[in-house]
């Protein structure tokens, strides 16, 4: 990610605490992991036993002006390149950051659709999304500093209109997955934690909207 | 070992909090080797098949191919571009590999590297501003070739880089 005019913060992460609460280090737990590598979430992850595979996504996807997808089957197609080979890996954990904010609801459709076939069953997606007007130019670099603490470098607020995904909206583009948790931050971003629970594992999917196996949503005081 | 030009292109260490994990070799460490110097493969040299050999190397020009010193260091400098997979005692990445890499002790992408593939190795350090696409896995026996504990060992992605061409020997 360009560091041009970015500036770095430090935010709470509700979501994050939540999602590695119950992560046991003697488990041999996979994180992927679709924006750009850090060293420092590398060695938060290694000392939790887990295995990473870092996708990059969005750089991936758009920094190569060459590369741009221009139509939906060609982002299907390019989404199902950059993410690994489902033959041979399955992940426990997967870390969209706030990425969701920068697709289109077909977008996130053809995003979704490789990342489910890469789930374990029970695995879970953490995603932020902002519940503001207008979000930064382009998605930001999270950097984990501990499990419940990011340091986020993005560039400069309020460059684009934010798609304010709403949760029956997200449930319907994540068919399979359930919230888990949601925590409302005041920095003005819903954190998720979907989990995937396939309907063929036996367990009963309610609809969009209905009360799930959510136990809270927290509002950060 | 890593015969910089630039004094001030140090890696810096890797533990820079209390829990984080043992600092990689320093060079002074790393110099521990044979007396003979590393082997350098020049920014203009193209080299397509298997690399191998029993010194430190480092990479400035184009390797396609396989590249093999697993006793060794391997440098890939800020010129350097491998279209391979890499094994070596610590390797250095300050220019680009596509492929994986199988680093027995230490597994270090510099600010300055983009590498998309692979890396198995004990250590594994990524400085700010590298690039990195692909797994990374620590617990994984580089000899074997086996991956850890619930994945099968894959090459690529983006794939293995093909050696059909005569190697060459350091």
């Amino acid at each position: 990610m360009s560091s041009r005019g970015a500036e770095t913060v430090e935010q709470q992460s509700l979501g994050l605490k939540a999602l590695f609460a119950g992560l046991d280090p003697n488990t041999d737990s996979a994180v992927l992991d679709l924006g750009p590598a850090s060293g420092t979430n590398l060695t938060f992850f290694s000392q939790l036993g887990c295995r990473v595979h870092v996708a990059d996504l969005y750089r991936s996807l758009w920094d190569s002006a060459a590369d741009r997808p221009t139509d939906a089957a060609t982002f299907a197609e390019a989404c199902s390149s950059l993410l690994p080979d489902s033959d041979d890996h399955r992940f426990d954990y997967i870390l969209t950051w706030d990425l969701f904010n920068y697709l289109t609801q077909d977008q996130i459709t053809a995003v979704v659709e490789p990342l489910t076939a890469l789930c374990k069953p029970g695995a879970v997606l953490f995603s932020m999304i902002s519940i503001r007007h207008q979000i930064a130019s382009r998605p930001g670099s999270f950097q984990i500093l501990e499990p419940g603490r990011l340091s986020t470098q993005q560039a400069p607020s309020n460059a684009r209109p934010s798609p304010e995904y709403k949760e029956p909206q997200l449930l319907r583009l994540l068919p399979g997955f359930l919230v888990r948790r949601c925590f409302l931050m005041r920095h003005g971003v819903q954190e998720y934690l979907f989990e995937y629970k396939p309907v063929s594992a036996g367990n009963e999917q309610p609809a969009a909207g209905l009360p799930g196996p959510r136990p809270r949503s927290l509002r950060m005081p | 070992m890593w015969k910089k030009q630039d004094s001030d292109n140090a890696s810096p260490p890797l533990a820079s909090s209390p829990s984080a994990p043992a600092p990689l070799p320093s060079r002074k460490d790393s110099q521990a080797q044979p007396s003979r110097g590393a082997a350098t493969i020049g920014p203009s040299i193209v080299i397509k098949g298997d690399v191998s050999g029993q010194e430190d190397l480092i990479i400035e020009g184009t390797v396609e191919g396989e590249v093999s010193l697993r006793k060794h260091n391997v440098t890939v400098g800020r010129t350097g571009k491998a279209k391979a997979d890499i094994y070596g005692k610590n390797i250095r990445v300050e220019g680009e590999v596509r492929g994986n890499l199988f680093g027995e002790e230490a597994v270090v992408i510099h600010e300055t590297g983009s590498v998309a593939g692979n890396i198995t190795a004990p250590r594994v350090s990524l400085e700010n501003g590298s690039t990195f696409k692909g797994s990374i896995d620590m617990g994984a026996s580089v000899d074997s070739g086996q991956p850890g504990a619930g994945s099968k060992h894959k090459v690529g992605h983006p794939g293995k880089a093909s050696g059909n061409k005569p190697g060459a020997q350091l």
